[in-house]
């Protein structure tokens, strides 16, 4: 019975918070395609393609262009083009990228004239791969490698940031705490591309222990998964020592207010080791603000790491961003902002549902 | 011409008045120093591991006490200065009585308290000179201000434990009524088992009279009022048998009717326990109708200390005169409370005479001498004040009376 | 004659008596809240370290032009004459004069450019300290001028931002209701927007509306501020929230003074230190998304100059060449960077420490 009713409590406000965030990612479209149509006139599609349709007036370029305009609703007024491309967009059409294309996986058999299949030499019908310009198709190819990167990368900055920022709190202004400090501080300020060029200079070029660009190495000897290993090392480091100081001096600071609540002086009170009262009665504390974390953390793992990616000519999702914003893709970028958007709701759902998880003070009910 | 000299000598001279009293950059700097210094030896002397037994054993004065505070001094290193919370504090706490400390906030009651815990705030705040001599189950006696911290931790929880002021907050909020309870209890005997630490715990929630203690065992904090976490405050402190507890006002923070049930709780577990108490408390009330000994702190001193007769009867010092003379009667015709007027002072840079002198309304010649040294008026009546030696003979005769009287 | 030493003497007594009367009255040492607050800070050694840095950082770049020989957009002599040359060959049918048939021919020919000059990059020497770079231009003027957008830019975006998110989270905070839930869903939705790429969509579509570049560095300011309010009318909300529970404001509420008098009187004062902590912070930030911007060649346009841009020719055509050879134009304004975005950080971390002592022992 009591049973239920949390079920049923959980479920309403789950309810409540999609409601909520379906607000949210509509104001997030707005603001998105606003910009896209703020100086009226502008077409970005006809812009892009204006060289082509000089060149080429015999239609296809034309039919390309009304196709790409009809998704954005570019012919109709602001308002009701914003209409017609959310309309696309909850039909699963995100666009078509004005530069990208990928193989979709699926094959088209190839026929003549006629309609007879077109045999090779076995007797096996010729096929032809059908590639797709649909960005969620090029996002959803894209976002592998960089997922696979930003997941150890993670997992290292957690597994180093949270021991280091609970030893900085605990021993405060010791040795520990200073360097942590100082190089939280550091991590915080470096531009990444500019840490990632420091890196490629001194690692690559000038001390060759590891390769410049690229995942795999077709002279390599090693075999393929170290090679691909091998070459994620210089990025990783640049990800990880950009991301770790924030985590660092969070967890340092979060410690640092459990450590001076009352509760762990009871705890001490009752004859706990140090080190029990820190590691059990502390942590456990110092997690549920670290939770927010978490809302952050699903962008980085699905979205890729433009600039990084882009130094070290990896071909994930980030770098595609990269070279869709300085060659003027714009269904991309709009697409890709969106879909960082909603990871970026859906990320916040969940780590507004791990807090009931970890605080037993919150309850799901009317939320924050 | 002349006119614009004067001026800026009077504003040079007025600038330099007022350098007096703040503090320099390098005056900061020194302290800071010196702090850094004294901290650093302490500490290191506190985090040794592994000490020989024999350098914090000691011997009690009198075996009949639990503990005995011997010329305490508790201070606080802060760059502003060394602020001494606790500045020469003695008294006993005899075994199975319950001894009240009273003062105003921030006279040095929880400091000695804490002290007696080695619970300071680490590391500005430390035990800098004095013996706590503490009397354990095993008839050792352990010089608590020697002891290292890895060692202490047997002593915590086990032998003294403490119920602190703030319920709401004293309790862990992530974990179980239950598993806090049976915690101590895994720690302190680690050959009990999971269902008889439950047991125990269930029962101990019993004994501080809390309604169905098995469905408390499951809960959070959150889930329990502040009367009743202090409940479980207290099972906690009781679990172990404890020699001594420390109960830290432990009804400030409660509302009236919940703060009578605690207390009531509280004379009760005497009884129950082979212990005592140090109740520490601002409440004069509370300690009349509790305490078997007070004393009273004022600006990290004992001011006065006696039997709880001795104390309400016969006060001295005009600061306990004030104290009770500032508890609401429920009978009476006095239609203004009195108050005692003005502050303690700052505890950075006390002054070398009584530190009471400005507020006293009984401040005679004799009080702009040094300090007024504890001066014994009965075998167990304690003053720090000139006006002991006058009343003296007052009190003598006055005994004698009550003697007579107590005779016939 | 007596008497009068012995009146002497009890002068002389007086002003000692006096003085420790005075010293009892003042034996607490006040200080009033904001000089406690400047000492906290300049205690710390890191918080030092970060305003000298800064204020070497305003020399550098604001002094340090004028008493540079060269100009923002100045190339020097070094350069050369050269003409590109593009091979070209085509294929024509043509009837082979001595057989008569129709037979292919290519032709090579070489389209050759009009002759335009080349400047070469060269290495710090004692005419140019840090050397020049691939435009030609004297490095260390470039930096310099970096730094007067860069920390200029910063200044005025913060500055806006501070603005624009005091006002609406005041007014949320304040009034609370159906105002503050409008508000706090628009700050969701800003939130919620990615931080760098809604900005590199912002700035490539006002790169495609053509505007001019000197013009661009203040759209550049203007999307800087849209997408960062947000996180300072939060702050504020939250501190005015704070504040309104607060038996002061209670008391103000009572006295019966206008909203206006509450709000700037009494409550923005309250939630000032955290503002400026904020902000301070938040300068470095805005610096990294401006170099960033910079850097991928939507930022502050060519020829001005920016510490981004200059980082950005290592990935150019010549970038493995000048990411090997000539460390001299790109990790200047790296260094200046981070110095930077770190001098800010130590400042707000020395102020929010020195506002808020709780942390601090």
């Amino acid at each position: 019975m009591r049973l239920s009713l949390v079920i049923v409590k959980m479920i309403k406000y789950i309810i409540k918070r999609l409601a909520l965030s379906v607000l949210i990612l509509a104001g997030v479209s707005i603001i998105i395609y606003s910009l896209v149509r703020i100086k009226p006139g502008l077409d970005f599609v006809e812009a892009k393609y204006y060289a082509q349709m000089q060149l080429d007036d015999t239609g296809e370029v034309k039919e390309m262009v009304k196709r790409q305009q009809e998704i954005y609703g570019l012919s109709s007024g602001i308002f009701e083009g914003y209409l017609v491309w959310v309309g696309n967009i909850l039909d699963g059409n995100w666009g078509e990228s004005f530069i990208f294309t990928v193989n979709t996986g699926e094959v088209e058999l190839l026929v003549d004239a006629e309609g007879n299949p077109i045999l090779d030499s076995t007797g096996n019908q010729l096929t032809k791969p059908i590639s797709s310009s649909n960005v969620l198709d090029i996002i959803a190819s894209k976002s592998t490698i960089s997922f696979i990167i930003a997941l150890i990368a993670t997992i290292l900055q957690f597994s180093i940031a949270i021991p280091l920022g609970i030893t900085s709190a605990t021993k405060q202004y010791g040795v520990v705490d200073y360097s942590v400090t100082v190089l939280a501080m550091m991590g915080i300020s470096l531009p990444s591309f500019f840490f990632g060029a420091l890196l490629l200079r001194i690692f690559s070029i000038q001390l060759g222990w590891f390769p410049y660009a690229g995942l795999t190495d077709p002279n390599s000897t090693l075999p393929v998964f170290i090679d691909n290993l091998h070459h994620l090392v210089l990025p990783i480091t640049v990800l990880v020592i950009l991301s770790i100081g924030g985590l660092m001096r969070y967890t340092r600071t979060n410690m640092l207010e459990v450590l001076n609540s009352d509760y762990i002086r009871t705890a001490r009170a009752k004859g706990l080791s140090e080190h029990k009262v820190i590691y059990k009665h502390a942590f456990r504390n110092t997690l549920i603000p670290l939770v927010t974390i978490l809302a952050g953390i699903l962008p980085s793992l699905f979205g890729g790491a433009m600039i990084t990616e882009t130094i070290f000519s990896i071909d994930g999702i980030g770098k595609a961003a990269f070279k869709a914003v300085t060659s003027g893709d714009i269904p991309f970028v709009m697409a890709y902002n969106l879909f960082l958007s909603l990871l970026t709701v859906i990320g916040t759902l969940l780590s507004d549902l791990m807090y009931a998880v970890v605080d037993p003070r919150v309850k799901l009910i009317g939320g924050r | 011409m002349k006119n614009i000299v004067d001026k800026i000598k009077i504003k040079r001279k007025k600038r330099k008045e007022e350098a007096k009293h703040f503090i320099s950059k390098e005056q900061i700097k020194k302290t800071a120093k010196e702090n850094s210094r004294i901290i650093k030896q302490l500490e290191r002397q506190n985090n040794r591991k592994n000490v020989p037994e024999e350098e914090y054993i000691t011997t009690m004065r009198d075996p009949n006490n639990v503990v005995e505070f011997d010329n305490l001094h508790s201070y606080f290193f802060t760059d502003a200065g060394v602020v001494k919370a606790v500045d020469g504090v003695s008294f006993d706490i005899p075994k199975r009585s319950i001894v009240g400390v009273v003062g105003e906030s921030g006279c040095g009651k929880s400091v000695t308290s804490l002290s007696l815990m080695k619970l300071l705030q680490s590391p500005t705040g430390q035990i800098f000179d004095g013996e706590i001599r503490y009397n354990a189950k095993d008839g050792k006696a352990y010089n608590i201000s020697k002891v290292p911290k890895a060692d202490m931790n047997r002593i915590r929880g086990k032998e003294m434990s403490m119920i602190f002021q703030e319920p709401m907050t004293s309790l862990n909020p992530v974990f179980k009524i239950g598993d806090q309870l049976d915690e101590v209890l895994f720690l302190h005997f680690p050959e009990m088992g999971k269902e008889e630490a439950k047991q125990k715990s269930i029962s101990m929630l019993k004994t501080v009279n809390i309604a169905m203690p098995e469905s408390i065992y499951s809960r959070y904090p959150h889930e329990l009022s502040g009367g009743m976490r202090q409940r479980v405050m207290i099972a906690m402190a009781l679990l172990c048998d404890p020699n001594l507890i420390i109960a830290d006002e432990p009804t400030t923070a409660l509302d009236v009717t919940i703060q009578a049930q605690i207390l009531d709780l509280l004379r009760n577990i005497k009884h129950d326990i082979d212990g005592s108490i140090m109740l520490i408390t601002h409440d004069l009330g509370v300690i009349a109708e509790m305490a078997d000994f007070v004393v009273v702190m004022y600006a990290g001193r004992i001011i006065e200390k006696g039997t709880v007769r001795e104390i309400f009867k016969n006060p001295i010092h005009p600061y306990t005169v004030g104290l009770q003379k500032s508890i609401p009667a429920l009978s009476g015709t006095k239609d203004k409370l009195y108050t005692i007027p003005g502050t303690v002072p700052n505890p950075i840079n006390l002054p070398n005479y009584c530190y009471f002198r400005d507020r006293c309304n009984k401040r005679f010649d004799k009080c702009d001498g040094a300090y007024p040294e504890l001066t014994q008026v009965s075998p167990t009546h304690y003053v720090a004040c000139y006006l002991a030696d006058e009343m003296k003979a007052e009190i003598k005769a006055k005994f004698k009376e009550v003697d007579k009287n107590a005779k016939r | 004659m007596s008497t009068l030493t012995k009146d002497l003497e009890d002068n002389k007594n007086l002003p000692n008596q006096e003085e420790s009367e005075v010293s009892l009255a003042d034996s607490a040492k006040v200080i009033s809240p904001g000089r406690l607050v400047l000492r906290r800070f300049f205690r710390s050694k890191l918080s030092l370290i970060g305003l000298v840095t800064l204020l070497f950082m305003f020399t550098f770049s604001f002094i340090g032009p004028l008493f540079s020989p060269y100009a923002e957009t100045e190339a020097t002599e070094d350069y050369k004459w050269v003409v590109s040359v593009l091979p070209h060959q085509i294929v024509v049918d043509e009837i082979n004069e001595e057989t008569g048939l129709e037979e292919e021919v290519t032709y090579y020919f070489y389209e050759v450019s009009d002759p335009y000059q080349v400047y070469s990059k060269t290495l710090p020497s004692w005419k140019h300290l840090l050397g020049t770079d691939q435009y030609g231009y004297d490095v260390l003027t470039r930096l310099m001028y970096g730094g007067r957008v860069s920390l200029l830019l910063g200044f005025i975006v913060i500055f806006s931002e501070v603005i624009i998110g005091m006002f609406f989270g005041s007014i949320s905070g304040y009034f609370g209701g159906l105002t503050d839930q409008i508000i706090m869903r628009v700050v969701d939705i800003f939130n919620c927007l990615p931080g760098m790429p809604i900005l590199m969509l912002a700035a490539s579509l006002i790169d495609g509306w053509g505007v001019p570049a000197r013009d661009r560095i203040y759209y550049l300011m203007g999307i800087l501020t849209i997408f960062g309010w947000s996180g300072i009318a939060r702050l504020v909300r939250g501190q005015v929230l704070g504040i309104r529970e607060l038996e002061y404001m209670t008391a103000a509420e009572a006295t019966g003074l206008t909203t206006r008098r509450k709000i700037f009187k009494h409550i923005i004062p309250n939630v000032m230190p955290q503002i400026i902590v904020q902000a301070t912070l938040g300068l470095g930030g805005i610096i990294l998304s401006e170099s960033t911007l910079s850097y991928l060649g939507i930022g502050v346009p060519f020829p001005y100059a920016a510490w981004g841009t200059m980082i950005s020719s290592t990935s150019g055509a010549e970038g493995r060449d000048i990411l090997q050879n000539y460390p001299n134009i790109w990790v200047p304004a790296g260094v200046m960077i981070v110095m930077a975005v770190l001098a800010f950080n130590f400042i707000g971390d020395g102020l929010r420490d020195a506002f808020d002592p709780k942390m601090r022992r």
